[in-house]
């Protein structure tokens, strides 16, 4: 009698335990689609990424390169060949209708330096150079995860004959489908 | 009647054991569904910044700071190791440029006594845009880049940004 006893508690205590391992692993693992399943957002990344590639593209060794600037002292860089004088492309894969709308939006604007002015900027030299979205800028006044993420950069040069610059970079990159 | 006292004791204590199992998971849900895991920006991490590597070699081109600086030693609070004031106002103009006005939280810009530590007082030998102490340079968002000027110095620019 006593024997029976037993075998039915042990059955109790091991249902019991399934049970309960079925609740850990079932906590555990949506725990990790939480945590892993959330997108991070690499877009400011992305932004940096292209800024980076346009100022390599521009100036080397703290003087803007052969071929940007002509003898005749106009800018050689144009709306045109930007992506290709630059090695960059605003390919972007398949995906909910990403094709249609391109991601990315690119605009670099030269200035002589002007040390009298507050944010160090003279008057524009050449024409601004624009690829890519237009319709992308208007989004950057507006905050919220769901805008496209704009970032603006500026940096120093000089040119051959030691004339200083100051370029300012913007580069947007929208891709909110994947990143929010 | 002891064999009932032992039962009551075992399934009391499964079931005490039940109840903080389900809690510790529960409060680990929680924390996992509304947590600050959502949302996550990825950020760059890092201490070098290319568009101030190259603001920093251009400032160094320009004109006649190289020449002022190259030959200049770091030693302790000499005055002749400062830069020019004229190199000064340009650095002046220039890095602040980099970042807009309410992003820029800390640049400091001059040469430093590489055989000294921090806080020995004999590291700064120019605080152009405020004082260069370690407390200034921790956080997530700073960069800095330095050129070495001979054995004993480098012309060191910081840049911190908000974070």
């Amino acid at each position: 009698m006593k024997k029976l006893n037993k075998r039915g508690t042990d059955k109790i205590i091991s249902v019991y335990w399934f049970v309960i391992l079925f609740i850990v692993a079932a906590a555990i693992v949506y725990m990790a689609v939480v945590f892993y399943g959330e997108p991070y957002d690499v877009r400011e990344t992305e932004a940096n990424i292209m800024i980076n590639q346009i100022a390599d593209c521009i100036s080397q060794g703290g003087e803007i390169k052969d071929g940007v600037i002509n003898e005749e002292g106009k800018l050689e860089l144009t709306n045109e060949n930007i992506l290709s004088r630059c090695h960059l492309t605003f390919n972007v894969e398949n995906f909910k209708n990403w094709k249609e709308q391109e991601q990315f939006y690119i605009e670099i604007n030269f200035y002589k330096f002007d040390k009298d002015a507050s944010d160090g900027l003279g008057v524009g030299f050449g024409n601004k150079i624009i690829s890519g979205n237009t319709n992308l800028k208007e989004f950057c006044e507006k905050n919220g995860k769901n805008f496209p993420v704009c970032v603006e950069r500026s940096f120093y040069t000089l040119d051959k004959d030691g004339s200083q610059y100051v370029i300012k970079i913007k580069s947007i990159v929208r891709k909110t489908e994947k990143n929010v | 009647m002891f064999n009932r006292r032992g039962q009551i004791g075992e399934t009391m204590t499964w079931m005490v054991a039940t109840i903080a199992i389900i809690i510790i998971l529960v409060v680990s849900v929680l924390i996992v569904s509304i947590g600050p895991f959502k949302n996550r920006e990825f950020r760059e991490s890092g201490t070098s910044d290319l568009l101030i590597t190259k603001s920093f070699t251009g400032y160094l081109l320009t004109d006649d700071v190289w020449e002022n600086v190259k030959d200049k030693k770091g030693f302790p609070r000499d005055p002749k190791v400062k830069l020019e004031q004229s190199n000064m106002d340009l650095a002046i103009n220039i890095f602040p440029v980099l970042y807009s006005g309410n992003e820029l939280n800390y640049i400091w810009l001059g040469i430093v006594d590489s055989t000294c530590k921090f806080g020995s007082g004999c590291v700064v030998s120019q605080i152009p845009f405020g004082e260069r102490n370690k407390r200034n340079l921790v956080g997530k968002r700073f960069f800095y880049d330095n050129i070495k000027l001979n054995e004993n110095s480098f012309i060191e620019l910081v840049i911190k940004i908000k974070e």
